[in-house]
C-alpha cells in the first residue's frame, strides 16, 4: 500500500466511527457546537501521529506482554504535553476546552490504530494511518455537530444563521441527539456498502 | 545465543522495558512543566485578577470607557495592586476587599457551588454590610455546552447587581422565574433547559454569604437586627 492508500484507508474505508464504531463516546460528548468538535478533532489528529509515530519507531523495543501498557503510557504522554503546550501559550483556548483534552487519552482510536496498525507499520506509515484516522474522526465529529448546532442553537461556528423565528430544539443539544445521528449515519453508510456489494 | 538476547527474552526485560520509559517519558513532561510553570501561574494570576476588577467596572476610573481585556498583563497588577487586598479568614479561605481611596467600596468571595455535572467556580462581589450584590462572575464550569453553561453568559450574571441579599428580616432568597418572563425585582431569569444549574448557582451563592456572614462578619457589623 502507498501513502495515499493508507490514509484513504483509514480516514474513509475503515472509518473509525462508521466503520469500527470507535471514539463514540467523545463524538457524543463534544458534538454540540462545531467549535468544539474541531478543536476536539484537532487534538486527537496531533496526538494520534506523534503517539503513532512514537509507538511504530520503538516496537521492536516494546516486550508483547506489556504492549498495551506501554502504548498507553505513550499516548498519556502526548496528551498531557498538549495540555501543557495549551495552557502555557494559548491560556483563552485551554480554558474554553475545560477537560476536553485530558479527555483524549482516554480515546479508543488511538488504542485501536496503535494495536491494528503501529505496532507492525514503520513509522512514517503510523503516522499518516494515525492523521488519516483522526481526520476521518474529525470529519464525522463536524459533520454531526453542524446538523446539531443548526438545530440547536440555529448557528454554524457560533454564528447565527437562522433568525430570530427560529426555536431551537434542546433535544439537539442534549448528547440524546448524538446518539440518533450517529445511528443513522452508519445506517446510510451501511446501506451504501451493500448497495455497492 | 547472544547475551543480549537472552535478556530481551527474560522475564526482566518487560520490567526493566517500562522502566526506561517511565524515567525518559516522566523526565521530559517534568521539565516542560518546570520550563512552563511561571508562564501558567502569570496567565492563572492575571486572569484571576481580571475577574476581580472585572465586578468592579464603575469603581476605575483609569478604564477611560476600555476594556479589561485590552489592558496589558502588567496595567491588569497594578490596578489590582490599587484597589484590592486580600484577606484571609481562616486556614483555607481567602476573599478580597475592594476599597478606593481608603473607603472600603465590598467584599469579593470565591464560591464553589456543585451545578448538575460539575462543580461551578464564581466570584461573588457584596456590598461590605451584606446589603446587595455588586455582581457575580462564573470563574470556572464544566455544565452542558448551550444550556447549564449559559450561566457564563453577561444577561444571566448581570441580573444579580443591586439584588438584595441580607434585610431586616434575614437573608433574602431570590425568586426564579422563565428566562423569558418579565423580572420584577427580587427576581431572577432561570436558563431555559438548565434549571438545576440555574438554581445551584442562585441558592448556593445565597448559602454560602449566610454562612461567611453567621460565623464571620456578623460580630462586626454594631449589633444590628
Amino acid at each position: 500500500m502507498n501513502k495515499k492508500q493508507i490514509f484513504i484507508q483509514s480516514a474513509f474505508t475503515e472509518n473509525a466511527i462508521w466503520a469500527q464504531i470507535l471514539g463514540i463516546c467523545s463524538a457524543l460528548a463534544v458534538t454540540n457546537q462545531m467549535k468544539n468538535s474541531l478543536v476536539m478533532g484537532l487534538g486527537v489528529i496531533f496526538t494520534l501521529a506523534l503517539s503513532m509515530f512514537t509507538i511504530s519507531a520503538i516496537r521492536s523495543l516494546i516486550p508483547p506482554r506489556v504492549r498495551m501498557m506501554a502504548q498507553t503510557f505513550i499516548i498519556a504522554f502526548y496528551v498531557i504535553l498538549v495540555d501543557l503546550f495549551l495552557k502555557a501559550v494559548l491560556p483563552e483556548v485551554s480554558q474554553q476546552l475545560g477537560p476536553y483534552v485530558g479527555l483524549i487519552i482516554t480515546n479508543c482510536i488511538i488504542m485501536g490504530r496503535a494495536e491494528a496498525f503501529a505496532i507492525k507499520n514503520t513509522p512514517l506509515d503510523s503516522m499518516i494511518d494515525g492523521i488519516g484516522a483522526g481526520v476521518g474522526y474529525t470529519l464525522v465529529l463536524l459533520l454531526i455537530s453542524l446538523i446539531r448546532e443548526i438545530f440547536g442553537f440555529g448557528a454554524i461556528f457560533g454564528y447565527q444563521v437562522m433568525g430570530t423565528w427560529w426555536t431551537p430544539w434542546s433535544i439537539m443539544v442534549m448528547a440524546p441527539s448524538a446518539f440518533f445521528l450517529l445511528a443513522m449515519l452508519i445506517w446510510l453508510v451501511e446501506i451504501r456498502k451493500r448497495k455497492k456489494r | 545465543m547472544s547475551d543480549k538476547m537472552s535478556f530481551r527474552d527474560s522475564r526482566f526485560y518487560p520490567v526493566f522495558f517500562m522502566i526506561i520509559l517511565s524515567a525518559i517519558l516522566t523526565f521530559i513532561l517534568a521539565t516542560s512543566y518546570q520550563l512552563s510553570k511561571e508562564r501558567v501561574k502569570m496567565f492563572r494570576e492575571v486572569s484571576m485578577q481580571t475577574s476581580l476588577l472585572s465586578l468592579f467596572i464603575p469603581e476605575l476610573p483609569e478604564l477611560n470607557g476600555k476594556t479589561l481585556a485590552a489592558l496589558e498583563a502588567e496595567e491588569i497588577s497594578k490596578l489590582y495592586k490599587t484597589y484590592i487586598v486580600r484577606k484571609s479568614l481562616n486556614a483555607e479561605y481567602n476573599y478580597y476587599k475592594f476599597s478606593r481611596e481608603g473607603q472600603e467600596l465590598g467584599y469579593i468571595f470565591p464560591v464553589s457551588v456543585k451545578g448538575l455535572w460539575s462543580t461551578i467556580h464564581l466570584l461573588v462581589a457584596i456590598k461590605s454590610d451584606f446589603s446587595e450584590y455588586i455582581g457575580i462572575k462564573v470563574i470556572n464550569q464544566g455544565e452542558t455546552p448551550g444550556l447549564g453553561a449559559r450561566i457564563t453568559e453577561a444577561w444571566f450574571q448581570e441580573q444579580f447587581s443591586g439584588k438584595a441579599i441580607l434585610q431586616a428580616d434575614g437573608f433574602v432568597t431570590l425568586k426564579l422565574i422563565d428566562e423569558n418572563e418579565q423580572p420584577a425585582s427580587g427576581m431572577i431569569r432561570q436558563i431555559t433547559g438548565a434549571t438545576v444549574s440555574s438554581r445551584a448557582v442562585v441558592s448556593g451563592v445565597r448559602e454560602k454569604l449566610k454562612i461567611l456572614y453567621e460565623q464571620y462578619f456578623s460580630k462586626k457589623s454594631k449589633g444590628d437586627k
